[in-house]
């Protein structure tokens, strides 16, 4: 049973009215066009919502929310398309800095982190070719790298290398990570480690399904209100079939995520099963959220494609998300390889 | 605007109904009697034989009031049944329509006299059920039907004609949908009714599919009399009981489906497996898709179970679960013969076989386009879409 918590619930709820009000598409066009962080006041307001313990134990000082709660706060970042580098300290950083936490020096550097006194970044290194890209907050000074089963905490400042990239992405301080010249400072590997990767590749898919959904949303009132022909838009089937087949993409993947909302729950589903599930849901949500953001650019027609009404944003962020995770092709042949492995067992 | 539910809730099992699943498994594996023999009357009386000797066991109509010969168990026990049924050599029940269709929507709808002439016949399949809904002028658009059933007294003269009606020629039963009330239009003025197969006005002529198999016909009525007791939901209430009827064709039915695909997956993979091309990247990857669009067929099947379960299923939603099954079911089959290469795509085996079926589902059961319309009315909320 998929129940959220009442907690839960209002934190998403008071997080998305917050959030609402800090993230214009004003500034965000802004941020995009001079590929600059969003003003510093923002994200001061943004760090000090006090969302670093959501996806950290009460033992650890968090707020313990379960996986449900989690999946749906990482939705309502991607409605608002909150600056990637506080997503990734959310469900990565401040998650990968408790499982080392045991670790020499590691609690204090998660206790800065999670009261925002302290930046961090967070990179997958690829599972093919363990090329690694990163998107540093300014100001950030530690860098988590979560290899497939493998997690190592740098700190920047003891040679990683960051390269900075011209991001799609724009304003979110996209980066090429070489940390070979640098030892980490801590570092774990194991299932603990394969854990953190897959629930953060999870919040990422979640995020670009809030994302998508956001923009079916502007796009259905739209086809309601524009009128062509001396009738609204929606009125035309062919309109109205993009819209639907935006809503079909996006019910799949939200059956899904609470599917595996369910089995996490259950603890019935052994390890490997849940496993590939995650992969499955990194490789579905995000090709879903594409296909119904690009339906809403054209449903849009000509004010869809400006860049005042920002659909781009959305585009760019869902885009950023599917290959930050792989991309479609490589996450497609990830489940597959997974399932004929399973299969010759 | 607020945004949607996240998450979901999906049917969860308890630990009682893992224990009726490893009941079940267990009497499937001794008794699977294997695929049905090809010739139809054999195939006829093994299907019927196959859930005669399930209903012997006690798993048809698990989720039915003991009242009407159930065993008293919820949806959860129902979709346990129907994942351990997919697992056998044998197809779907023969009275599918009547025990997950009919039956259900004379609970909801009917009342207890019918209930109790019908109900139980259901389930050991003494009494098959079909649906008279499709018109050859009332196809997508259901609501032009024409068939007229004139009231008299406490009978119901019906005369009409009847399409795409699956196994009305193995059918005892058949609930038509007919317009009983003169001159009305559109939703208004249709009944539900039980008409009785052998009655002499019923004319049933095959109507074989492309592969020449035979599963639905046309359906000639010719001054058929039914009984105005026979109404499922009364007189003029035809349109709600026919579309609380087409939700029940649903869920459970995704579940079983999902897991004959998953099969026919499995049998791929495992091929791929063989002659070692499972480790070329495009054939992990495009196997990859395929698992996917399955795993989200039965997310989304569990979604409609457990709101099925909740009555709280918003209108229009199932139109999701066909329409993602019509989609994974054609690019299973297409993958499938791709990879397997041109001699399996030139000749007559299996494989082509449930490609040419693959056809079908995104037409049966209210095709692509209307379920697209469906999604955009009922669950957008589109204004004007028609």
């Amino acid at each position: 049973m998929s129940v959220a918590t009442p907690e839960g619930i209002d934190l998403a709820r008071s997080l998305d009215e917050s959030l609402g009000k800090i993230l214009d598409t004003e500034a965000l066009l802004e941020a995009t066009r001079d590929d600059l962080p969003l003003p510093a006041e923002s994200t001061a307001t943004m760090v000090g919502l006090g969302l670093h313990g959501v996806a950290l134990d009460e033992g650890s000082g968090g707020l313990g929310l379960p996986l449900a709660d989690r999946v749906r706060l990482a939705a309502v970042l991607g409605r608002h398309l909150v600056p990637a580098g506080l997503r990734d300290e959310i469900f990565g950083a401040v998650p990968a800095l408790a499982v080392l936490a045991d670790q020499d020096g590691v609690a204090p550097l998660l206790d800065r982190l999670t009261e925002g006194e302290l930046r961090a970044g967070v990179a997958l290194s690829s599972r093919s070719d363990g090329a690694a890209y990163t998107l540093m907050p300014e100001g950030g000074e530690l860098l988590v790298l979560l290899g497939p089963d493998r997690i190592e905490l740098h700190r920047l400042e003891d040679g990683v290398e960051l390269t900075a990239l011209n991001g799609l992405d724009a304003g979110q301080g996209l980066s090429r990570v070489d940390a070979t010249g640098s030892d980490p400072l801590a570092s774990l590997a194991g299932e603990r480690a394969a854990r953190v990767r897959r629930e953060y590749e999870l919040s990422l898919a979640c995020e670009a399904f809030g994302a998508a959904e956001r923009t079916l949303e502007i796009s259905a009132e739209y086809a309601d209100q524009r009128q062509q022909f001396g009738r609204p838009i929606s009125s035309f089937q062919a309109v109205a079939h993009l819209l639907a087949e935006m809503k079909l993409a996006l019910e799949t993947s939200r059956a899904g995520i609470g599917r595996i909302v369910d089995l996490d729950e259950e603890n019935e589903a052994d390890e490997a099963e849940l496993e590939l599930w995650r992969a499955t849901l990194a490789h579905a949500v995000p090709a879903a959220a594409r296909t119904a953001c690009e339906g809403a650019i054209q449903v849009h027609g000509g004010i869809g494609f400006s860049w005042e009404l920002g659909l781009h944003l959305h585009y760019r962020r869902i885009l950023a998300v599917q290959f930050l995770l792989g991309g479609d092709s490589a996450t497609a042949e990830l489940v597959g390889a997974n399932y004929l492995e399973r299969r010759s067992r | 605007m607020t945004m949607g539910q996240l998450p979901v809730e999906t049917l969860s099992f308890r630990p009682e109904d893992e224990t009726l699943r490893a009941e079940i498994r267990a009497w499937m594996a001794a008794n699977d009697p294997g695929a049905p023999p090809e010739d139809f009357e054999q195939r006829l009386a093994a299907l019927l034989a196959w859930q005669q000797k399930l209903h012997g066991a006690g798993y048809i109509g698990l989720s039915w009031p003991e009242r009407y010969g159930g065993s008293g168990l919820d949806l959860r026990a129902e979709a346990v049944f129907s994942e351990e049924l997919a697992t056998t050599g044998m197809p779907e029940l023969i009275n599918r329509i009547g025990v997950y269709m009919c039956g259900p929507t004379i609970m909801d709808f009917g009342d207890e006299g019918q209930a109790e002439r019908y109900l139980r016949p259901m389930l050991d399949a003494t009494e098959s059920w079909c649906q008279g809904f499709s018109e050859p002028e009332a196809g997508s658009d259901l609501a032009a039907i024409r068939s007229r059933g004139r009231v008299d007294g406490d009978r119901i003269i019906i005369n009409g004609q009847k399409v795409w009606t699956s196994r009305a020629h193995i059918a005892r039963r058949c609930a038509c949908l007919v317009r009983t009330e003169p001159g009305s239009e559109r939703h208004h003025g249709l009944s539900l009714v039980i008409v009785d197969m052998e009655d002499p006005g019923v004319n049933v002529v095959a109507l074989p599919q492309m592969l020449g198999e035979r599963h639905f016909n046309e359906v000639f009525l010719d001054d058929v009399e039914a009984r105005v007791e026979d109404v499922i939901g009364g007189l003029g209430n035809g349109w709600a009981a026919a579309m609380r009827m087409l939700s029940y064709e649903r869920g459970l039915f995704v579940l079983e489906r999902q897991i004959r695909l998953r099969r026919a997956l499995d049998e791929l993979a495992d091929r791929m497996l063989e002659s070692g091309r499972a480790s070329e990247r495009g054939v992990r990857e495009r196997l990859g898709r395929i698992h996917t669009g399955l795993e989200l067929l039965k997310a989304q099947g569990y979604r409609t179970l457990a709101g099925q379960a909740a009555d709280d299923l918003p209108a229009g939603s199932t139109s999701i679960d066909k329409l993602h099954l019509s989609r994974v079911e054609q690019d299973l089959f297409a993958t499938a013969v791709d990879l397997l290469g041109p001699e399996v795509a030139l000749t007559y085996n299996q494989w082509t076989h449930d490609l040419l079926e693959g056809r079908s589902v995104s037409i049966y059961g209210g095709s692509t386009e209307i379920q697209l319309n469906i999604i955009s009315k009922q669950l957008l909320g589109l204004g004007a879409s028609r």
